[in-house]
């Protein structure tokens, strides 16, 4: 057995840093409590972590006890949580102001989270994996129903957490049964003692499935989806919709490594009928909506449809394109919660989530217009911005995997998807009702910018963040 | 010891199906105990007795702890009392009695006389605990994470709105 040194602790610096910022800013906010400050000390701290998040160079993965492992595509994966969180971070100051209540452990909660979602993406045994889910998800369900006295914050908390709470016992079961046959909660041993075929590893499989299925929003297990994000406050619908998917998504990726029963023919018919129908049926129920959050909610429904596709093809080359996918898909999505989080407070969501209310931003504010256009064209898919890449190394991947009836359905399902997502963006240049002119917080008007310019500079060019 | 492995998993699961489709509260909580003792007497039967006890006191007790709020909750009028006699009747308190008479015997045969378990290793509190700090060190900090994490959600839930005019800036 080795001990654990300081020197052994090094490669999950981020995680400690971030944990650190945890305990800290909590013991600060027993004496004293400012909002600025808290925001300006979670920023620093993400910054920090983000910092120390970069690769070193060394592009061996290091083990951290038998629990974590850090390689390259880790590290990746932490500095794209970080960035959600720094943006999460960003856009809440103004949004949260008007908020009955404390508004400081708003921060203490996500900085929480994000750190659960770094550890979900650098397990390496169940334990581990287990645990980051959980933390991922606990802060989640409080942010969900922060605002106090809001009786749709409420609901969208109370679903999440009875939902997730199913979803985690679920997997908890399925891992039990797969430990059952294998004898060990190591994903890499899963992969060498799994690979014989059995009842018990069929059903832990599924039921692993089931249980990330359901916070990654495949059908079936979708239906929570709208909801949740309609009634959280905008900040944590961009969390759930980016930060969250991305770390459940890292997970999954090592799983179908790890799992040789995900790979068997029925598993990988389950799967493509899993994807088909997520990309199918989220882009016709986006068309039905008249909230702005439903629709970003049933989109991420699609595009974790899509994003399937990849991950059938992982142990080729899929999780090349699940990463290309994620970075263009939260860049899209952060741009659009940003504008919807601009437009509206926690004491009235609607006035960024109703079409209504958002027909005609353009008179209001071109440049909200314009990036919030921007992203739901790229959510589209449509060339010269970062969706159309995204979307290309999915089905380059799926070509290369052959999955040819999944394809067909993908296009089908884009084609029905740049109907309602142009349909919403040209509602931004149509004649509205309000006149406000919006005022943006600098650090706001910022990120949306600094947003925006990513949408079109991954498109333009995709080289950039090879 | 394979005899109690089954008796009392298959209490276990009696008795949750029983809260499952219980309407009363309280009748609920009280399945709920049986068939966590009754999962303890498994952690027992397969070799994990510091398991066993974790489930008694930490389950069992904490259940025990929401009960007795849940009572004090119900008793708020004057139909207390017909509620009680309602309650004592043979047909509410027979199952879960014969439920955990099974358990009892179980656990007093056990204790009788000490056979091995089916797993034919203990796992000692010792063991548990080296493991705990040594390799799964982290696994414990993460954890108390989680309870961190919780606390400060259920502090902010548990909030009284009205108490806050004026708090924070």
């Amino acid at each position: 057995m080795t001990t654990i040194t300081f020197a052994s602790l090094l490669p999950i610096a981020p995680i400690l840093v971030l944990s650190g910022a945890v305990v800290l800013l909590m013991l600060i906010l027993a004496f004293y409590r400012s909002h600025g400050f808290t925001l300006l000390f979670s920023l620093v701290f993400i910054v920090a972590a983000l910092v120390a998040s970069l690769p070193a160079g060394n592009s061996a993965p290091v083990e951290v006890t038998e629990l974590l492992v850090v390689s390259v595509s880790t590290q990746f994966y932490w500095a794209l949580i970080l960035l959600c969180t720094l943006v999460c971070v960003g856009i809440s100051h103004r949004y949260i102001v008007p908020a009955r209540g404390l508004r400081e452990e708003w921060y203490l909660l996500l900085l929480t989270s994000a750190c659960g979602g770094m550890v979900l993406v650098a397990s390496q045994h169940f334990v581990s994996l287990f645990i980051g889910l959980e933390l991922l998800s606990i802060p989640l369900y409080g942010l969900a129903a922060f605002s106090l006295g809001n009786g749709r914050s409420l609901e969208a908390g109370l679903k999440y957490l009875v939902l997730s709470g199913v979803a985690s016992a679920l997997l908890a079961f399925g891992a039990a049964l797969v430990y059952a046959e294998t004898g060990s909660l190591l994903l890499g041993e899963w992969a060498v003692r799994g690979a014989q075929e059995s009842s018990l590893l069929v059903l832990g499989g599924m039921l692993m499935l089931a249980g990330l299925g359901f916070k990654l929003s495949w059908l079936p297990f979708h239906t929570w989806t709208p909801d949740v994000y309609q009634g959280s406050p905008m900040p944590v619908s961009a969390f759930l919709a980016t930060a969250k998917k991305v770390a459940v998504a890292a997970i999954l990726v090592k799983l179908f490594e790890s799992l040789p029963v995900w790979r068997h023919e029925q598993f990988v018919t389950l799967l493509t009928v899993m994807a088909g129908a997520s990309i199918v049926v989220g882009n016709l129920l986006a068309i039905s909506q008249h909230s702005l959050k439903r629709l970003l909610a049933y989109s991420s429904v699609a595009h974790f449809g899509y994003l399937l596709i990849a991950m059938i093809a992982v142990p080729g080359q899929g999780a090349e394109a699940v990463w290309i996918y994620l970075v263009t898909y939260i860049v899209a999505t952060l741009a659009a919660f940003a504008v919807l989080s601009a437009l509206a407070d926690i004491q009235d969501d609607a006035k960024g989530d109703d079409f209504e209310a958002v027909r005609g931003l353009h008179q209001r504010s071109p440049f909200l217009a314009l990036v919030l256009a921007l992203s739901l064209i790229s959510l589209a898919g449509i060339p010269l911005t970062a969706g159309f890449i995204g979307k290309f190394a999915v089905f380059a991947a799926g070509v290369n995997a052959s999955e040819w009836v999944l394809l067909v359905v993908a296009v089908m399902g884009s084609a029905i998807g740049v109907f309602f997502y142009l349909r919403a963006a040209l509602m931004l240049y149509q004649r509205g009702d309000s006149v406000d002119v919006v005022k943006l917080a600098p650090i706001e008007g910022a990120l949306i910018g600094v947003l925006g310019v990513a949408t079109l500079v991954i498109g333009v060019w995709p080289g950039v963040f090879v | 010891m394979e005899l109690a492995f089954y008796s009392c998993g298959l209490v276990a699961i009696i008795a949750t199906v029983a809260m499952l489709f219980s309407r009363n509260p309280v009748h609920g909580l009280l399945y709920m105990i049986v068939s966590l003792l009754a999962v303890a007497m498994v952690f027992f039967a397969v070799g994990a007795p510091f398991a066993a006890a974790l489930e008694m006191i930490v389950y069992a007790g904490a259940i025990m702890v929401l009960f007795v709020f849940v009572v004090m909750m119900l008793n708020l009028g004057g139909e207390v009392e017909l509620l009680e006699r309602v309650w004592l009747q043979p047909r509410t308190w027979v199952l879960p009695a014969v439920l955990s008479a099974v358990v009892l015997v179980q656990l007093v045969s056990f204790l009788w006389d000490s056979a091995p378990s089916i797993a034919g290793q203990e796992v000692s509190p010792k063991q548990v605990g080296i493991l705990l700090f040594g390799p799964y060190l982290l696994a414990v900090e993460l954890a108390s994470m989680i309870l961190l994490g919780a606390l400060v959600v259920a502090l902010h839930l548990g909030r009284r709105e009205d108490l806050e005019e004026g708090d924070g800036q």
